[in-house]
């Protein structure tokens, strides 16, 4: 190659990239359009009822207290507090957003717990076997934690979908957001996540999350079905 | 005058800067949305203006030449666009700003040569410190540092005899508290200032071994240090001004934070060449300003 060619060749390999870059880029966006939340999930369904003063919960969105990050992914959040005739009170915040992306996801609850002064006492994965799952849905794999802050302790069960994933490992997420994202499909992603106020977090039982799988699952059950694929996936019919 | 041939020379070399412009600034634009404009401070855009200038610094004595031979140059910039593609399609902004390296490297060693690639090879590598850390990466290193900044805090500023406690990452003192956030503890700025800390002892030139390795040793000390300066300031701030001066503190601290890292390496390095004349010249009395 002479000395004016390196250049142009440099120029061209640019372009060639750029161009590439571009065609990689996906554009798909997810079908599910059941919005907003608030209309789709019912107010009242099985034993539960909506609460009318609602429990001021943990906003999904927040990084630190008042503060929502601007690049936050989220479009659609829904937070609303159930009670049932034994007077359980549990706190549902679905957060929803249509273009999950490698560094701009939803977050998880227990960063969004810690980075607003919780800390996590006990956290593991769990299968959450939702007693009223429709047929043909696989088992959700989710997580279970105790959090507490000066004043306030909260067993937390959740779920994270992405796509066609229950996101429960960083780079397993990031890898289906990258397949999926190179053969040109945007996945978006939904945060169910439930929580309820414990007197002393060390002292709650198994049965503190027996009552939240009931509730997820009557809820799951409650929802028209295309809206049931936002928070549990599947394919659409 | 510039001959026709000039004029081609030229046009060559806008279009090399058009390609870069093409794969790079939308990177930039990403990254400044996403990472730099939050408050994970400036230091992003001070690398960014640092490498910029570096290579603005050496315009005079780049020149085309092709002395080198072609296929590492190819295999470098091949590479390169080939980690720049699935990175930019898929938003993975980490690797899009390595991507840069060899893209760069090989790039100047095809059309500058050897020369070339001597003169500007810091510039280009210092475009690490560019690279935005994914948040699960993050998450795993965050909050041990955090822990370790809140409590080196709590403990200096309860010695001094301030009204201060800490749970966790929460310190309370006096009447407020406040919570180390993530871009507080600052990996962030840790990583940033270990940039600036190289340029220093790039900068600096010194040509004994010993003593820029010293040097570079003591990059993440005092890269530490300044954070826990800013933050302590942050927490007094708070303390005797009241909220709303500390978070306006908050939000220009981080220009703060790179010049007292910077002040640091300065004042270390010039520690440094105060024992080594003490060692080398015991019974001088002259100031031995002429050794160096």
């Amino acid at each position: 190659m002479s000395a004016s060619t390196r250049p142009l060749m440099l120029v061209l390999a640019m372009l060639l990239a750029a161009a590439a870059a571009w065609y990689f880029t996906p554009r798909a966006m997810p079908a599910h359009g059941v919005m907003p939340l608030a209309d789709v999930v019912p107010r009242q369904f099985a034993e539960w009822r909506e609460l009318d003063a609602p429990v001021n919960a943990i906003d999904p969105r927040g990084q630190r207290p008042g503060e929502t990050d601007p690049e936050a992914p989220y479009d659609d959040v829904l937070m609303r507090s159930y009670v049932n005739a034994r007077g359980d009170v549990v706190m549902l915040a679905l957060a929803y957003g249509r273009h999950q992306r490698q560094e701009v996801k939803i977050h998880r609850p227990e960063l969004c717990y810690t980075s607003q002064g919780y800390s996590i006492l006990q956290q593991s994965s769990a299968t959450l076997a939702l007693s009223a799952q429709p047929a043909g849905a696989g088992a959700v794999q989710g997580a279970r934690m105790l959090v507490s802050a000066p004043g306030r302790s909260e067993a937390v069960s959740y779920w994270i979908r992405i796509g066609n994933l229950y996101s429960t490992n960083a780079w397993k997420t990031r890898a289906h957001i990258f397949t999926e994202g190179m053969q040109g499909r945007v996945v978006d992603g939904m945060l169910v996540r439930v929580s309820q106020i414990v007197p002393d977090a060390g002292a709650a039982g198994p049965a503190r999350f027996e009552v939240q799988e009931r509730f997820l699952g009557d809820l799951v059950h409650a929802m028209p079905a295309d809206a049931r694929r936002l928070l549990i996936g599947g394919d659409a019919t | 005058m510039p001959g026709p041939r000039w004029g081609n020379a030229r046009w060559r070399w806008v279009l090399v800067f058009a390609g870069l412009a093409l794969l790079f600034v939308p990177t930039y634009v990403d990254i400044y949305r996403v990472f730099w404009s939050l408050e994970r401070g400036p230091q992003g855009p001070i690398i960014l203006a640092t490498i910029l200038w570096l290579v603005w610094r050496q315009r005079a004595a780049l020149r085309e030449c092709t002395d080198a031979p072609a296929a590492p140059g190819i295999a470098l910039v091949v590479a390169g666009l080939l980690l720049y593609v699935p990175a930019r399609s898929q938003s993975i902004y980490l690797l899009e700003v390595i991507a840069q390296i060899p893209i760069l490297l090989g790039g100047v060693w095809l059309t500058m040569g050897r020369e070339g690639l001597r003169r500007l090879w810091f510039p280009i590598a210092l475009i690490v410190f560019l690279a935005p850390i994914p948040g699960s990466l993050l998450d795993q290193v965050l909050l041990p540092l955090k822990g370790w900044v809140s409590a080196t805090v709590d403990t200096t500023l309860h010695l001094l005899g301030y009204p201060i406690a800490r749970d966790g990452v929460v310190l309370t003192i006096g009447a407020y508290s406040l919570l180390i956030a993530d871009a507080c503890s600052g990996l962030n700025s840790m990583v940033a200032l270990s940039g600036i800390g190289l340029l220093y002892v790039y900068l600096a030139g010194h040509t004994s071994r010993a003593h820029n390795i010293t040097l570079l040793l003591s990059i993440l000390p005092i890269a530490f240090l300044a954070n826990i300066i800013r933050v302590a300031l942050l927490v007094l701030i708070t303390y005797y001004r009241g909220e709303s001066s500390g978070k306006a503190f908050h939000d220009h601290a981080g220009v703060l934070e790179v010049a007292l890292a910077f002040g640091g390496f300065f004042a270390f390095d010039h520690l440094l060449m105060l024992l080594h004349r003490a060692t080398r010249a015991p019974r001088s009395f002259v100031p031995a300003r002429h050794t160096s």
